[in-house]
């Protein structure tokens, strides 16, 4: 048995070690040179708080966190409202060719998002591109969409609904599929209409659905870089400069690794608490469940 | 069994390498050197480094071999190799961003190469090209080229216009005039269908106008472009650009410069820099244009950059990279690099000067040249002049150049887009741009 | 009377569902859009690329993808993708999976312990250990090269949990008859186990594999030589016009990226989707 056991060891310590290569080392590491000034040129030196302390005054931080919030204001509940009414319609009994259509919608999710932003950019631009080529022939005033302030950030957050829709369309889906048959049933037999069978039963039971989404949606707000790298440069006016953009650039382009670092750290306290909801949450539904 | 070895010998071999690798093991002494040159530039650029350049050098120098490099998004680029231990050994550096570079140590000191027995004669080059290079009594590279800022015209839409072509005594009127005379908006819907005047809203089209206004960047230590002619300067820009409806980021991507809708017919004037000539030949082989001097205002003046060969500081070959810095930038290089690609005039006299100046051949199939001398006389021959004038500055370069930019272009942007007062947007824009000066100056005593 | 009425209603109820159908089926063409205007904008002339409003395209012009094919080493950049999307499938498949039936089926000392911590690191978000990896993979001297782009990629905390997950639904007394039978741990793993759990490998495989494909931020940080590219740095350079400042071309190369990705989904669209609702994977 105890042979055995030592099996159990040699089976999971490549993968592990890997991981403490690659994750737990470098986390930790990753703490310990917020509290240093290093730029991988000069040596190394210990500023204590100093870098937090930056972070606190520097008016990028809250600017660029805004931005990255404001990011999850525009595509989020567009993404979650436009997903859920899809995914309503393809779950309907008499929708013909759900495979293809859902298929269709899923499609953006598999392509490379820095090769269809660098397509997105060049359907936006404001001579040339198709977008306002269809507004100015239906007579609608055409915009500026990565050049104007303050249509840059919801012209990157609908390439990002335009990405996601597929995945909001199907975990909806799979959320519609869970929900037993006979609580519709139900609620037919006893002559609910459409729209109050929705509200009373449907929703409430996509809860957890749309919270998984919610949260997925906020931390991957804090994933936004390659569109933004390619579509606009974080422009203009800082519109677009998000968090995660702007750690970047304070890192590989100014190389402050540890100002850099003091940020990642700022992110990572916000993703656990956004984890720990998430959790939280996930426990609750649990328990009513059970 | 054998599967619990190769675990143990894997993690030996990571920490191995962590601990006893922190560099690239150093190739044997004897034998063939290998050195690394990184460049950016337009795509056609390459040509003449590895058809032309590379192979002559190789050819003079049996025991070096050079490995080329062409980057994007060149400086941070190279500041992240250099960081992550494998900077190219001979680096193309812009000049401000070489000043900055020089100040975080990435330069190797150059003195002792230049000065020395197999060194360069400094009073062939142009004098204020050494200027920035030099850093506590160090030169930190070698210049290659000069560039200018100049107007760019459509000989067919003046001539459709009955209007002449701009010249060397143009003042700021003369061009208020002919972009007026020269946006045609027919249905006066906002959207021109042709623009007098197109250019990127920057620091970089700003500076010339507060030259010519009799401004300047700097004062000591601090940066004083908020001066009266500095927001005289912005307030007539602001005339050339908002008179209709462009929208123009400065931060745009893409290869989508103002030099496309230049090369596509509809737009009568456009000012950059000179490097864009054999790019707009090439874009657009049929459309008839022209160079010419900027428009004086109190006097003439145009902005520079330049382009200078560094070594890294790291490098394990200073001498094979000194041998290739002294190779591209003699003037055999440098009327190569004016005759081949153009973009910018070379930073020696003895080229300058020199009969194959006018002599512009580009490189078959990839770099038109310039046909006739009627063609060198529209296109070329406001270089020379500018540069025996001394009508061109680069008083604005220094080490913070890329903040100072950045401030400088919100500024802008601010008055362009948001109608911010100049006078209070140039004012925040040199008080935030000072602030970082001094931010930045305190991280380089520490 | 009655009749009527509900043939009414019932009429009503068909419009309103074709119309929802219509909706829904025109968004999902509305989806294609870019990738149309990519291909269309890829057999333009420059002048047509340009030309305001936009034209309908008259002259393809095929030999554009030809000359885009040669203003950058694209068969390079295919490689690379190839390499380290498939090392990196291969190699965290084989790690992840072997890691997992450890966790799952041995009950080892400090077991538990270990789990715990193996999903602590899942709430640790990449952007926080990218700038360590970066220093850890010079210190490697593993930077601009092949070990660098794949070798962080290799094992993943999720992969391990995902596969346990599934792993721990399979009887011990499979596990059992094939030691009677004389097999020892590692044929287990392999003749046993794998085959039970195909399917979620298959799974993650898809999704692995689509996430070192489409990887930008680490490559972005590993590469610096022209020849080390993967394809989403190529766009990248392409987009920052460092090949060619052509639209038509851009837009070719841009072809030569996403088309491929295209091909493969459609023809195994069933099993991305089916492995999405399955799993709940991938952000």
């Amino acid at each position: 048995m105890n042979r055995r056991a030592s099996y159990g060891w040699e089976f999971i310590a490549p993968a592990l070690l890997l991981i403490a290569t690659f994750v737990v080392i470098p986390c930790v590491w990753g703490i310990c040179m917020s509290f240093a000034h290093y730029d991988a040129i000069a040596p190394a030196r210990f500023v204590g708080a100093d870098n937090f302390k930056r972070l606190v005054a520097d008016p990028m931080v809250p600017l660029t966190l805004k931005r990255t919030a404001l990011y999850v204001v525009y595509s989020l509940p567009t993404g979650i409202v436009a997903g859920l009414l899809v995914a309503l319609a393809l779950n309907a009994k008499w929708f013909r060719g759900r495979d293809v259509v859902r298929g269709l919608y899923f499609l953006p999710n598999v392509t490379s998002l820095a090769a269809v932003a660098f397509v997105w950019q060049w359907l936006m631009n404001p001579e040339f591109g198709i977008l306002n080529g269809v507004l100015h022939k239906v007579g609608l005033p055409t915009m500026g969409w990565l050049s104007d302030p303050n249509m840059a950030m919801p012209s990157v957050a609908l390439v990002g609904v335009w990405q996601g829709l597929g995945f909001t369309i199907l975990i909806y889906l799979s959320g519609l599929r869970s929900i037993p048959e006979e609580v519709h049933e139900a609620a037919r037999i006893d002559g609910a209409g459409a729209w109050p069978t929705f509200r009373h039963i449907t929703w409430p039971l996509l809860t957890p659905t749309t919270m998984f989404l919610t949260i997925m949606g906020i931390i991957g707000g804090f994933q936004v870089f390659q569109s933004v790298f390619i579509m606009s440069g974080g422009g203009p006016l800082d519109a677009t400069r998000v968090y995660l953009f702007y750690i970047f650039q304070t890192a590989f382009q100014n190389l402050e690794f540890g100002y850099a670092s003091a940020m990642a750290v700022l992110l990572f306290a916000i993703v656990m608490a956004l984890t720990a909801v998430q959790w939280m949450f996930y426990g609750r539904r649990l328990s009513t469940w059970q | 069994m054998t599967f619990r070895i190769l675990t143990l010998a894997a993690l030996l071999f990571l920490v191995g390498r962590i601990l006893f690798v922190a560099s690239p093991i150093p190739l044997a002494k004897k034998g063939t050197v290998w050195i690394e040159l990184s460049v950016w530039g337009m795509p056609f650029e390459n040509a003449l480094y590895t058809d032309v350049y590379i192979p002559e050098f190789e050819r003079q120098n049996p025991g070096i071999k050079v490995r080329f490099h062409h980057f994007e998004d060149y400086g941070n680029r190279v500041l992240l190799s250099h960081a992550g231990g494998i900077a190219p050994d001979v680096m193309r550096e812009g000049y401000a961003s070489g000043e900055t570079w020089t100040r975080r140590g990435l330069n190797l000191p150059l003195n002792k190469f230049i000065d020395g027995s197999d060194g360069i004669d400094r009073k062939d080059f142009i004098p204020v090209l050494w200027d920035g290079l030099k850093y506590q009594g160090e030169t930190y590279g070698v210049p290659q080229d000069i560039n200018i800022m100049g107007l760019y015209y459509n000989k067919d839409l003046f001539d459709k216009a009955g209007l002449g072509y701009p010249n060397a005594n143009w003042t700021w009127k003369d061009l208020k005039n002919a972009v007026d005379k020269l946006t045609i908006d027919k249905d006066r819907d906002g959207h021109p269908e042709q623009k007098g005047l197109e250019m990127a809203w920057n620091a970089g089209t700003y500076e010339p106008f507060l030259y010519q206004a009799g401004g300047k960047m700097w004062d000591g230590d601090k940066v004083v472009f908020d001066s009266a002619e500095g927001v005289e300067a912005l307030k007539y820009y602001r005339t050339l650009m908002t008179s209709y409806n462009l929208v123009r980021s400065t931060e745009n991507r893409g290869g989508l410069g103002p030099d496309k809708f230049f090369q596509n017919g509809n737009v009568a004037m456009y000012i950059d820099g000179s490097w864009e000539t054999p790019s707009i030949c090439k874009g657009a082989p049929n459309l008839r244009f022209g160079v010419s001097v900027l428009p004086r205002g109190l006097k003439p003046m145009s902005v520079s950059g330049s382009c200078v060969w560094g070594i890294d500081r790291d490098t394990k070959h200073p001498e094979e990279s000194w041998k290739l810095v002294k190779f591209l930038s003699s003037t055999w290089a440098l009327k190569k690099y004016w005759q081949t690609l153009w973009v910018a005039p070379p930073a020696r006299w003895s080229a300058l000067r020199s009969p194959e100046f006018r002599d512009v051949t580009g490189i078959p199939g990839q770099v038109p040249g310039v046909t006739t001398p009627e063609e060198f006389e529209a296109k070329c021959a406001w270089i020379p002049l500018v540069l025996e004038n001394g009508w061109t500055t680069l008083e604005y370069a220094s080490p913070y150049s890329d903040r100072v930019g950045a401030r400088l272009n919100k500024g802008i942007d601010e008055v362009l887009l948001q109608h911010r007062d100049p006078a209070a947007a140039l004012k925040d824009a040199a008080k935030d741009a000072n602030a970082d000066i001094a931010e930045s100056k305190r991280g380089d005593s520490k | 009377m009655d009749v009527l009425r509900s043939e009414a209603e019932h009429l009503a109820v068909k419009l309103a569902r074709l119309l929802v159908w219509a909706v829904v089926v025109i968004g999902a063409l509305g989806m294609l859009v870019p990738f149309i205007w990519m291909v269309l904008t890829s057999l333009r002339t420059d002048a047509e690329a340009f030309a305001v409003p936009p034209k309908i395209l008259t002259h393809p012009q095929w030999h554009n993808w030809v000359d885009a094919w040669g203003i950058a080493p694209f068969g390079r950049f295919f490689f690379n993708s190839s390499v380290v999307a498939i090392s990196v499938t291969i190699g965290s498949l084989t790690l992840n999976s072997l890691a997992a039936f450890g966790f799952a089926k041995y009950n080892f000392k400090g077991r538990n312990i270990l789990f715990l911590g193996l999903l602590g690191t899942l709430m640790i978000p990449f952007q926080v250990t990218m700038i360590p990896s970066f220093l850890l993979l010079k210190q490697l001297a593993w930077l601009d090269s092949y070990p660098g782009l794949i070798v962080p990629g290799l094992a993943s905390a999720f992969g391990i949990f995902f596969l346990r997950q599934t792993m721990i639904t399979v009887p011990d007394e499979y596990m059992d008859a094939a030691r009677l039978d004389g097999a020892s741990e590692y044929v287990i793993y392999r003749k046993v186990m794998l085959p039970l759990v195909k399917p979620a490998i298959a799974t993650l495989a898809v999704f692995t594999f689509l996430g070192a494909w489409n990887d930008f931020l680490g490559p972005l940080i590993v590469v610096k030589s022209d020849e080390m590219r993967t394809l989403p740095l190529a766009i990248s350079a392409l987009s920052a016009g460092h090949y060619v400042m052509s639209w038509p071309l851009l837009m070719a190369g841009a072809s030569f990226v996403v088309i491929p990705v295209l091909i493969v989904y459609m023809v195994a669209q069933r099993y991305f989707v089916e492995g999405i609702a399955l799993g709940g994977i991938k952000g």
